[in-house]
C-alpha cells in the first residue's frame, strides 16, 4: 500500500504530536495544523488522503471548518473524520450532520489506528 | 380565610359557628343577632345605642329570616321628620327591608359576593343573611367581609401563582446551567484523561524500541496533563461541596500582610521567565477574622489568573481596610477583560474562550469558586478590566464574617 498522507488539525499540541507519532508509527505521512485558519488552504496544498479534525477549538469549530471545505470544489472531497474528546453520541450525530465519513474518540490509541486503517484501505 | 373566620360575639346571642368548607360562607359569619318582627321600633333603636358594633339585626320569625334591618337604615328613618314619634311604637317590621338577601351557609362565596354585588347600590354593602340547609336563620354576613376575604384570596392565589412561576424559571434556568456546566466539566474531564491515555501509549512504544530519548520527551508532557487533570477533578469536587453547603469555616484572626506574601511567592513561579514583577501593598499588623485557608485559595486563584494572562508589567496583591471589613484586590496589567465578557467570568466555564485563553490549561472553575468561597466568607468578588489595560479582582470581607449555617 503506497504511504498514505494524513492532515490533522487540532489546537491542541500534546494531541497533535501524540496522533502524529502513532500514526506515523503505523507507516503514514502525517501533517499537522494547530491552527483552524489556514487549514483549508494547507487541504488544498497537501492534498491529504484523509483529514482528522478535532471539534473545539476556539475562534472557529471543527463544524465550521468541515463546512469551509465542503463548500470549496477544490476541497470538498477530502475524507474527513472528527477526531475528539467530545463523547460518542455527539460525535456520532455532529459526523452524520456534516456527512462526513465518521469520527474517532480521542484517548484509544487502539481504535486510532484501527478507524484510519478501515477509511484508509477502504 | 383563618383570619376572616373569626366570629365576633354579638349582643348577648351566642356565637354559633356552623362548619364550613374553606370557600362556604358558613365560616365568615360575623354575628347572628336577630329580632322579632313584631318587636317595637324603640326597643329595637335601644339594642343598637347600647352596642355601637352592631350594624344589622335580622328579624326572624319561627326560626326563619324575614327582613333586615341595618344600623343606617335605622337612623335614617329616625332622623327624618318625626321618626322617633312615628315609629316608636310600630313593629320593627314598619322599617326593615323586607326582602333582603338571604344565602345558604353552603353557598360558594363567589356566589355570595356576585348576588350581593348585583344589587342596588345603596343595598350593596348591607348585611348578608344566612340560612341553614333548610332556610333556619344562621347569621349574619358583613359584604365587606366576603368582598376582602375574596380579594385576599385572590390576592394571594394572585401571588402563590407568580411565585410558581418564578420558581419553575428558576428551576429552567438551573438545569440549563447544569446541563452546560457538565457539559463543560465533561470535556475539561475528557481532555487530559484522553491525552494521558495517548502518551502512555506512546511511552509503552518508546520502551519497546528501547528510545529512552523518546521517553524522557514523553514523560513532562504526561506529568502535566496528570497535574491539569488534578487541578480540574479538585475544583470540580470543591465546587460540588460548595454548593451542596458542606464546606466548614474555621474563623482566626489572619494576619494579611504574610498572607499575601505568601501568595505573592507562589505567583512569582507561575509568572516565571515573564517580564511581570509581583508586588505587594499592605499595612504590617493588618489582620482580619476569616478562614485563612479559604482566603488563601481566593487570592491564589486570582493571582494566578493574573499570572497567567500578563505578559509583562506587574501583578500587585492588595490590603486595606474597608469601612468595617477589608478591601483585598490583586490587579495586573495583562490582557484585560471586554466589558460584555465581564459577565460571563464567574459562570462556570464561561471561561473567555479566544486564543489566547485557551493556550492555558484551567477549568474555568477558579473564579466561580473564588465568588463561592467569598459568600461563604461574607463577602463577595468583584473584577474590574478593560481590554488591553488589564484588571483589578476584588474580593470585599465583612469584620465579623457570619458564624457557621
Amino acid at each position: 500500500m503506497p504511504t498514505k498522507k494524513i492532515l490533522i488539525i487540532d489546537d491542541d499540541t500534546t494531541h497533535l504530536i501524540c496522533a502524529k507519532e502513532i500514526l506515523e508509527a503505523e507507516g503514514h505521512q502525517v501533517v499537522v495544523q494547530a491552527s483552524p485558519f489556514g487549514a483549508t488552504e494547507k487541504v488544498m496544498l497537501e492534498r491529504p488522503d484523509l483529514v482528522l479534525v478535532d471539534v473545539n477549538m476556539p475562534a472557529l469549530s471543527g463544524e465550521g471548518l468541515i463546512g469551509v471545505l465542503r463548500s470549496r470544489p477544490q476541497t470538498k472531497d477530502a475524507r474527513v473524520l472528527l477526531y475528539s474528546s467530545n463523547d460518542e453520541d455527539s460525535l456520532r450525530r455532529a459526523a452524520v450532520r456534516l456527512g462526513i465519513e465518521g469520527y474517532i474518540a480521542k484517548g484509544d490509541p487502539d481504535e486510532l489506528r484501527r478507524t484510519v486503517g478501515r477509511v484508509l484501505t477502504a | 380565610m383563618e383570619a376572616l373566620a373569626l366570629v365576633r360575639a354579638a349582643d348577648g346571642t351566642s356565637a354559633r359557628r356552623p362548619e364550613a368548607t374553606a370557600t362556604s360562607i358558613g365560616s365568615l359569619i360575623a354575628s347572628d343577632a336577630w329580632v322579632r318582627p313584631d318587636e317595637p321600633v324603640r326597643d329595637v333603636a335601644e339594642r343598637f345605642f347600647r352596642r355601637a358594633e352592631l350594624d344589622a339585626v335580622a328579624l326572624v320569625e319561627g326560626g326563619r329570616p324575614v327582613g333586615l334591618l341595618t344600623r343606617a337604615r335605622l337612623l335614617l328613618k329616625l332622623a327624618r321628620g318625626f321618626g322617633q314619634e312615628l315609629y316608636a311604637r310600630k313593629p320593627v317590621a314598619r322599617i326593615a327591608d323586607l326582602a333582603p338577601l338571604v344565602v345558604p351557609a353552603a353557598a360558594p362565596l363567589g356566589e355570595a359576593i356576585e348576588r350581593a354585588l348585583e344589587r342596588a347600590v345603596q343595598a350593596v354593602y348591607e348585611e348578608v343573611i344566612v340560612v341553614d340547609g333548610e332556610g333556619r336563620f344562621l347569621g349574619l354576613l358583613p359584604v365587606r367581609d366576603l368582598v376582602l376575604h375574596q380579594s385576599v384570596a385572590f390576592a394571594r392565589g394572585a401571588a402563590e401563582h407568580e411565585a410558581s412561576m418564578a420558581r419553575t424559571r428558576d428551576l429552567e434556568k438551573l438545569e440549563k446551567l447544569r446541563g452546560q456546566f457538565l457539559a463543560h466539566a465533561t470535556h475539561e474531564l475528557r481532555s487530559p484523561v484522553n491525552a494521558i491515555a495517548v502518551l502512555a501509549e506512546l511511552v509503552r512504544l518508546a520502551c519497546a524500541r528501547d528510545d529512552l530519548g523518546a521517553v524522557k520527551e514523553k514523560l513532562p508532557l504526561l506529568l502535566r496533563a496528570t497535574a491539569g487533570l488534578r487541578g480540574t477533578v479538585n475544583n470540580i469536587l470543591d465546587l460540588s461541596k460548595l454548593e451542596a453547603g458542606k464546606t466548614d469555616v474555621a474563623l482566626a484572626t489572619v494576619p494579611l500582610l504574610p498572607l499575601l506574601e505568601d501568595v505573592a511567592c507562589t505567583t512569582r513561579l507561575l509568572v516565571g521567565q515573564k517580564p511581570v514583577r509581583v508586588g505587594v501593598e499592605a499595612a504590617p499588623g493588618l489582620a482580619l477574622e476569616t478562614d485563612r485557608h479559604k482566603l488563601r485559595q481566593i487570592l491564589v486563584n486570582l493571582a494566578s489568573n493574573a499570572a497567567k494572562f500578563t505578559e509583562q508589567g506587574e501583578v500587585v496583591l492588595s490590603a486595606a481596610r474597608e469601612g468595617e471589613g477589608m478591601r483585598l484586590a490583586v490587579r495586573d496589567t495583562g490582557a484585560g477583560i471586554r466589558e460584555e465578557d465581564l459577565g460571563r467570568l464567574f459562570v462556570p466555564f464561561g471561561q473567555l474562550e479566544d486564543a489566547l485563553t485557551k493556550a492555558h490549561e484551567g477549568t474555568g472553575l477558579g473564579l466561580v469558586i473564588s465568588r463561592s468561597l467569598g459568600s461563604l466568607l461574607g463577602g463577595r468578588v468583584e473584577v474590574q478590566s478593560r481590554l488591553g489595560e488589564g484588571s483589578t479582582f476584588t474580593v470585599h470581607l465583612p469584620g465579623s464574617p457570619p458564624r457557621s449555617p
